[in-house]
């Protein structure tokens, strides 16, 4: 039931060279989001991913 | 030897303390916007503590934290219709606030021995007539709207409204959300539905009941929003400023000012921050400015670290883990 405008989705790394979070802008505000099903941001990325309207960058 | 008699009270039905199910129900937190008007541009967006906008099309209608309530509360939340908006066949305009499972398990929805529960609240708008309102579960696909009568202009009304819990469907019992609460201020036909009856079908508001976004700068205010088990209107239970705070931390909470960190045994710069209290799901953060990255973001905290010289810092970061 989420209707979010994501236009970036770019994982960052942990000290181990793991994806640990998102930076994404969404409905217009850059946000750093966890990787947790439960919260509500990274639930709709999710959603948007498997409905391929939005694709998640590598980090650098 | 007197003997003392200590009269035994009724065991049933008294239902006190800790009954309410809504948090923010006094409307007293507003931590994001601090009693300004915000108009809402996106679906879902969170307003005032607890309570978000749901809508299909941006800036029809603005919400804020106001000193204007009924006798024994000190705020409410107050929406104004931005114009005489024509609400089409699919829209919808509504104030929605999520309980978390957890939370909601009492009312032993999904099962036989689904509960009654009764929602109240204090309401006052500009118009007057019939207005809407319903609950979901979090998948949409049980859902029951009801109705309530505004009888009087601009005067505070308070109004309650019992059901009988859903015998079946899927109710999130931990910590997403068991239970949304909607206020419909404009829903078009084709999302409205018959009050009085769960459905199968996700709408947003029962059909006969006044759109307030289709009048321009109409006003509709709300406080003392209460939802307890049982088939009575209990009067509302106040908590504390600082319990209410803590409450709703649980779903956003903000730091007013910078966060700065020291440095560690190989001169990374590093700093941890605990959070006031434990999230209901590893929160997204936003910030002012960072320097440089953040990592080990749980429940309970996070770390931002910077890999050069110079303080971490991270600047008036906010934390969201809403529903």
């Amino acid at each position: 039931m989420e209707n979010m405008n994501i236009t970036t989705a770019q994982y960052s790394l942990d000290r181990e060279g793991n994806n640990s979070c998102i930076q994404a802008t969404i409905d217009g505000q850059e946000m750093s989001v966890p990787l947790d099903p439960a919260n509500r941001h990274y639930a709709e990325i999710l959603k948007q991913v498997e409905a391929g309207t939005l694709t998640i960058a590598d980090a650098d | 030897m007197a003997l003392i008699k200590v009269k035994e009270r009724g065991r049933e039905s008294i239902n006190l303390g800790r009954r309410n199910l809504v948090i923010n129900g006094a409307i007293l937190l507003d931590q994001r916007n601090g009693g300004s008007a915000t108009t809402p541009t996106a679906d879902q967006t969170a307003t005032l503590d607890r309570f978000k906008a749901r809508l299909n099309n941006a800036s029809k209608y603005s919400v804020q934290q106001v000193t204007d309530a009924p006798s024994g509360f000190l705020k409410s939340l107050k929406v104004t219709s931005a114009a005489a908006t024509t609400v089409g066949t699919n829209d919808f305009y509504q104030i929605a606030t999520p309980l978390e499972g957890y939370t909601t398990n009492v009312l032993a929805q999904g099962s036989s021995t689904a509960k009654q529960y009764t929602i109240s609240f204090y309401v006052k708008s500009s118009l007057t007539g019939t207005f809407g309102g319903a609950y979901s579960n979090d998948t949409g696909d049980r859902f029951y709207a009801w109705t309530y009568t505004i009888d009087a202009a601009n005067t505070w009304e308070r109004k309650s409204i019992t059901i009988t819990g859903a015998t079946d469907g899927t109710w999130e019992s931990t910590n997403g959300a068991g239970l949304h609460i909607y206020w419909t201020l404009g829903a078009g036909s084709g999302v409205q539905t018959s009050a009085g009856v769960w459905g199968t079908s996700f709408k947003r508001g029962a059909t006969g009941t006044t759109d307030v976004v289709a009048t321009n700068a109409a006003t509709w205010q709300i406080t003392g929003v209460q939802l307890e088990v049982g088939d009575t209107a209990t009067p509302f239970e106040h908590r504390s400023y600082g319990e209410e705070l803590a409450k709703c931390q649980r779903y956003f909470e903000k730091y007013n000012g910078n966060l700065a960190g020291g440095t560690d045994a190989a001169g990374s710069q590093w700093m941890s921050i605990q959070y006031k209290v434990t999230k209901r799901a590893t929160p997204t953060i936003t910030y002012g400015s960072i320097y440089s990255t953040i990592y080990n973001n749980n429940i309970d905290g996070f770390s931002v670290n910077r890999s050069s010289a110079g303080e971490a810092y991270i600047t008036s970061p906010k934390f969201d883990a809403e529903l």
